[in-house]
């Protein structure tokens, strides 16, 4: 199931992604209002509105990111980005990060701001470099906080379809087939409904699986 | 050190500008397109600029009219309905949410805390599972291809997150004032609308404000739900254009942007609100 492939993605690179911006923002006084609002636009909009956004950009004749490539020189031929199996997955990752990662970035700013300045203070009193302050004290308080961060984004991952169905309708070759997708396949356009509630069945014992396989951790770390 | 720490600020700088430029680039893109010439979108090498402004999109979605209906009225159509069903499910939501987080805060209610689990539960479960039981439900009731239908589903995918906000705001204030209020002879009922909702507007609010933006950009349900005209919603509209086999991409991006309005502005205006209910529906455990 292809689904995990985009799980994976998401929280491998999506979490520490969150996080690092996060701790980018945390520093910044001046404008962090305006700041703050731009990073929440990915967030607010339509997931459609977002597939309609990385067609255009990924369109392979006059889109943004051939022209862009090409410009800089580093392509010397226009890239089909939808059309190969890998890239695709790729590309369609890329596209889910810059709406799914805001959501990750606000959770954690909300999390380091909670964080007892005092410990900072003495550490650096101790001698502490940053690093080490980073290491033993903002990500042992954040700990929590990335655990939440993985059960929202395995769910919500697991959630995702209309970027799928948008982009790629789950081509090329069915490389792009996420579980949404596949359900959404056999029952409305195969019109199997009884294949379709069995791959609904099985889902909805793994989301349940995994729910109370987090639940689980969470509690021994609290 | 004064150096070093300028170098480090430059970094930062330079690291919150590559973010900044990420997400708005894209947005940008999506704007120049809609407003360029239908020649200059398909002209290589591509610009960064639009040479002349050209409101023509913005002019078709507009003056479409049911005459000749195209790409550019079905999605004026889906714009309206969209706009009613999303006000009614929100209307709709706060209300019976606000019974049902009252009822959990403060009423000592058998299987409450059961209740409450499965309450989340359900908001943790991929709506794909839900689709296909409502479609078999909604083609016995007739109710599909209405927006009835897509009120009822939006506001049964809205309500756990709402009932969670509010649920966390009646608990915090003082129960005393609402026990004068009972022992002066207000009824429960009472309690809630004339003491507890007014003292919890921004929570309203919150809440208010993230069952429309959900139900304004909610696809597959009314994918699924819709066939025409009558109920079709602004994301339909969208998602067909976005997959016609010659795409007139002008159109497309005009109609991204006038789909993302209304939650850009959600963001310019009340940001305080959505984070509060990020932070508070997910965190608060």
């Amino acid at each position: 199931m292809r689904t995990f492939c985009f799980v994976a993605a998401d929280l491998v690179i999506g979490i520490p992604l969150g996080l690092g911006i996060a701790l980018l923002l945390d520093k910044e006084r001046k404008l962090r209002g305006v700041i703050f609002a731009v990073i929440l636009f990915p967030y607010v909009l339509a997931p459609i509105v977002n597939s309609l956004i990385w067609k255009l950009i990924y369109e392979p004749n006059y889109g943004l990111l051939n022209g862009l490539l090409f410009q800089l020189g580093i392509i010397d031929k226009y890239i089909p980005w939808l059309s190969r199996p890998m890239l695709a997955i790729g590309m369609l990752i890329v596209a889910n990060l810059w709406q799914g990662t805001p959501f990750a970035i606000v959770l954690f700013l909300a999390g380091i701001k909670s964080i007892p300045r005092e410990e900072y203070e003495a550490a650096s009193m101790d001698g502490a470099s940053a690093i080490a302050s980073f290491r033993f004290i903002t990500l042992p308080h954040l700990l929590p906080i990335v655990y939440m961060n993985i059960v929202m984004k395995t769910i919500l991952t697991f959630k995702l379809f209309d970027l799928v169905y948008a982009l790629t309708g789950g081509g090329p070759g069915g490389s792009t087939t996420v579980v949404g997708i596949l359900i959404y396949q056999e029952s409305f356009e195969e019109m199997k409904f009884g294949t379709a509630s069995a791959i609904s069945y099985i889902l909805l014992l793994l989301v349940l699986g995994l729910v109370f396989f987090y639940s689980r951790v969470f509690r021994e770390e609290a | 050190m004064r150096k070093r720490k300028l170098f480090l600020d430059g970094i930062r700088a330079f690291l919150i500008f590559g973010v900044l430029a990420f997400i708005v680039v894209p947005l940008y893109w999506t704007l120049k397109i809609s407003l360029s010439p239908e020649r200059e979108i398909r002209s290589l090498p591509m610009t960064w600029i639009v040479s002349k402004l050209n409101f023509k999109n913005y002019e078709d979605i507009a003056l479409s009219s049911e005459k000749a209906v195209g790409a550019a009225f079905t999605f004026k159509r889906g714009l309206i309905n969209s706009l009613s069903i999303s006000i009614t499910s929100t209307v709709l939501t706060v209300f019976f949410g606000s019974l049902a987080a009252y009822a959990i805060a403060r009423l000592k209610v058998r299987f409450g805390q059961v209740m409450t689990f499965f309450v989340l539960l359900t908001q943790m479960l991929p709506p794909i599972l839900l689709v296909i039981p409502l479609y078999v439900l909604g083609n016995h009731l007739g109710l599909l291809n209405t927006k009835t239908i897509l009120v009822i589903s939006y506001m049964a995918l809205n309500l756990p997150l709402s009932i969670w906000i509010m649920r966390g705001v009646f608990q915090d204030p003082p129960a005393s004032i609402e026990e004068s209020a009972l022992v002066d002879g207000c009824g429960r009922l009472g309690a809630l609308f004339r003491i507890v909702l007014p003292m919890s507007g921004p929570a309203l609010f919150t809440a208010g404000l993230f069952v429309f933006n959900s139900s304004w950009n909610e696809f597959l349900f009314a994918l699924v739900f819709t066939s025409d005209l009558r109920a079709k919603t602004m994301t339909v509209a969208m998602a067909e254009m976005i997959g016609r086999f010659r795409t007139d991409y002008g159109l497309m991006a005009t109609s991204g942007i006038l789909g993302s309005i209304l939650p850009l502005m959600f963001v310019a205006f009340f940001q305080r609100y959505l984070v509060s209910g990020i932070t508070g529906g997910a965190v608060k455990q």
